[in-house]
């Protein structure tokens, strides 16, 4: 087990390394060289003047040290700089950082509390009518895209019916109460947890298919077991191990639907600041954003095996 | 189950008449037929220009000249709409079959040449999938993006991950296999085995794969232009389409819902062909995942 652990955690490098070196080079293809801009700005500057700040900068050497050096900062946290925002990327993130992740977990939430149990229903209840429906449902869930969604929900709810703010962030309200900050909440998560809620629940379902007719549960049926303990003691703890897995490993997509929903919503969130980096040319705070975003799931990857290892008794890692 | 097929038909005819009894998918098929139909024929049936400006016809209802309403400078919306089908489908389309190729070409090679060749291609695989896709597909596109093709491009180099690591499995178990040992004894090239006796044989996943991968395309395109990163205005396509009707949600609601609803009933219809051909392609799978 700890030699698994610790082969896990080596297994980390090369992916941090791929990572970097796809910012590093994304950087390099980034339109616009920070020169032409001094030229534009100052058409009397000379070519040595050029050279020697290419020099004070550290770009005249060869593209791997400027790599090196590079990581050399990212490791000690200093990110760059914001043009756009005239701070440190490092200081602008917390904040943001913050928004995304209770937009995130909020969803992740949703989406486990309602997808186990009616995937569980739909596969108990196979063919019926609630079954068909379900699945009727998550392929809606599965096809709508999130900003479909998300403009639907405004359309209805905050245009017409006017209940809910269609988009924006609580602290816009400084004094409101909890439930009149949720109101701003409530949009973005239905939004976002529809997809991983639909394909989840699908998810959940195959496997309790799967796992219905093994011989234990009919062991456990013939011993004359309620239904409510072979489901929940027997038939569903096996079932869940492969969709946990399958939960870690749809992360990615959350983050990428989290973006969408922010840019719907104006959510505050590095979705949403992502974006306005984009829109405004400020390309190193994109590419620390997405620096974070990819080093994050591979953190998250990382610590999810680490759990797996623990809770599944059945895989041997040593020998 | 298998009683009415006669046993000399061919496999495709029984693939055919086990999709026919998945409902579903025949409904997907027939509702993607129209769209495919209504936006080919685009150009003939499209009432008006789809880029002609009429100021003083902004932002109309639907009504009998403008079917589905104008923009807001006052462009055909039913024009616009099926203008910029054409361009979404084909960036579904081209992006998807280039990254199935791409992905049976890594698959394939990484499945053959085993050893250090298929650990470097594997964990890049694995990699690609674990990078949430939309942030690097946003700072892509503002630096490669705008074209047609740029936007296809940018995708083909996402949507080959999950096609590689089956083509690379369904290899593995298919090169020990004795018509493969024959083609060798023969003197078969490596590539001449690969793409004449080994993929052929894995053509079921590529086919259902590649269905869904046209999906995940047309979504991609359309999350990128509904950001205004993907295809840019004039040219119409209905992610940037609802781009624009978001900025006159209140007043012109219908801007917003002909397009979302073009985008959602095609990725609605791949989505269930997709499922219907997994099934009808691998019977074994059907009474785990059937919806109908």
């Amino acid at each position: 087990m700890l030699r698994y652990a610790l082969f896990r955690i080596l297994q980390i490098f090369p992916v941090l390394l791929v990572i970097t070196i796809i910012v590093f080079g994304l950087m390099q293809l980034a339109p616009g060289d920070p020169f032409d801009q001094l030229i534009l700005a100052n058409p009397n500057i000379t070519s040595e003047e050029i050279q020697h700040m290419k020099a004070v900068y550290g770009l005249d050497k060869p593209i791997y040290i400027q790599y090196l050096c590079w990581v050399g900062q990212v490791v000690q946290g200093n990110l760059g700089y914001s043009r756009l925002y005239r701070r440190s990327v490092v200081s602008l993130l917390p904040d943001r950082l913050a928004n995304t992740l209770v937009l995130t977990s909020l969803s992740l939430l949703v989406s486990v509390l309602i997808a186990i149990p009616i995937g569980v229903y739909s596969g108990l209840k196979q063919y019926s009518w609630a079954d068909y429906a379900l699945s009727i449902f998550a392929f809606v869930g599965i096809s709508l895209p999130v900003f479909c969604s998300g403009l639907l929900l405004i359309l209805v709810f905050s245009v017409t019916l006017e209940w809910l703010p269609p988009g924006g962030h609580y602290s816009l309200e400084p004094g409101a109460s909890l439930l009149e900050k949720a109101r701003y909440l409530i949009l973005p998560v239905i939004v976002l947890s529809l997809f991983s809620t639909a394909s989840w629940m699908r998810y959940m379902r195959s496997s309790i298919l799967e796992i219905i007719h093994q011989g234990y549960i009919v062991t456990a049926r013939a011993k004359g077991l309620k239904q409510r303990v072979v489901v929940l003691r027997h038939a569903l703890r096996n079932a869940l191990i492969p969709v946990v897995t399958l939960m870690t490993l749809s992360v990615p997509h959350l983050i990428s639907g989290a973006v969408i929903t922010e840019n719907i919503f104006s959510w505050p969130g590095m979705g949403r600041l992502i974006f306005d980096s984009l829109m405004n040319n400020d390309y190193s705070l994109a590419m620390a954003i997405f620096l974070i975003f990819a080093t994050g799931v591979a953190l998250f990857n990382l610590v999810a095996d680490l759990l797996y290892a623990v809770i599944d008794p059945r895989i041997t890692y040593d020998g | 189950m298998v009683s009415e097929v006669s046993p000399e038909g061919s496999q495709w005819n029984r693939v055919w008449l086990r999709l026919r009894r998945h409902r579903l998918a025949i409904c997907a098929l027939c509702v993607l037929s129209v769209i495919v139909l209504l936006v080919l024929l685009g150009p003939i049936i499209s009432p008006h220009p789809y880029d002609k400006v009429r100021l003083r016809e902004r932002l109309q209802e639907p009504s009998v000249t403008h079917w589905l309403g104008t923009d807001e400078l006052g462009r055909d919306a039913l024009s616009r709409l099926l203008h910029g089908g054409r361009v979404s489908l084909f960036v579904g389309v081209a992006a998807a079959l280039l990254s199935s190729f791409l992905g049976i070409l890594i698959g394939a090679v990484a499945g053959y040449y085993g050893k250090l060749t298929d650990t470097l291609l594997m964990r890049w695989t694995d990699i690609m999938l674990s990078i949430p896709n939309i942030p690097l597909l946003l700072i892509l596109s503002r630096f490669l993006g705008g074209s047609v093709w740029g936007v296809v491009a940018i995708l083909m180099m996402f949507g080959w991950m999950s096609l590689a690591r089956i083509v690379r499995g369904s290899i593995l178990s298919l090169r020990e296999i004795e018509f493969v040992d024959a083609a060798r004894v023969l003197g078969a090239r490596p590539w001449r085995i690969l793409f004449l006796h080994i993929v052929p044989n894995t053509v079921a996943p590529i086919l259902v794969y590649t269905t869904l991968n046209i999906g995940y395309a047309i979504l991609a395109e359309s999350s990128l232009s509904y950001l205004g990163l993907g295809i840019q205005p004039p040219v119409p396509s209905w992610g940037n389409m609802l781009l624009n009707a978001q900025q006159h949600l209140g007043e012109a609601p219908w801007l917003a819902i002909f397009p979302g609803l073009m985008i959602f009933l095609s990725l609605l219809s791949i989505n269930f062909l997709g499922d219907g051909l997994r099934d009808a392609l691998d019977p074994r799978h059907a009474d785990q995942s059937g919806t109908g």
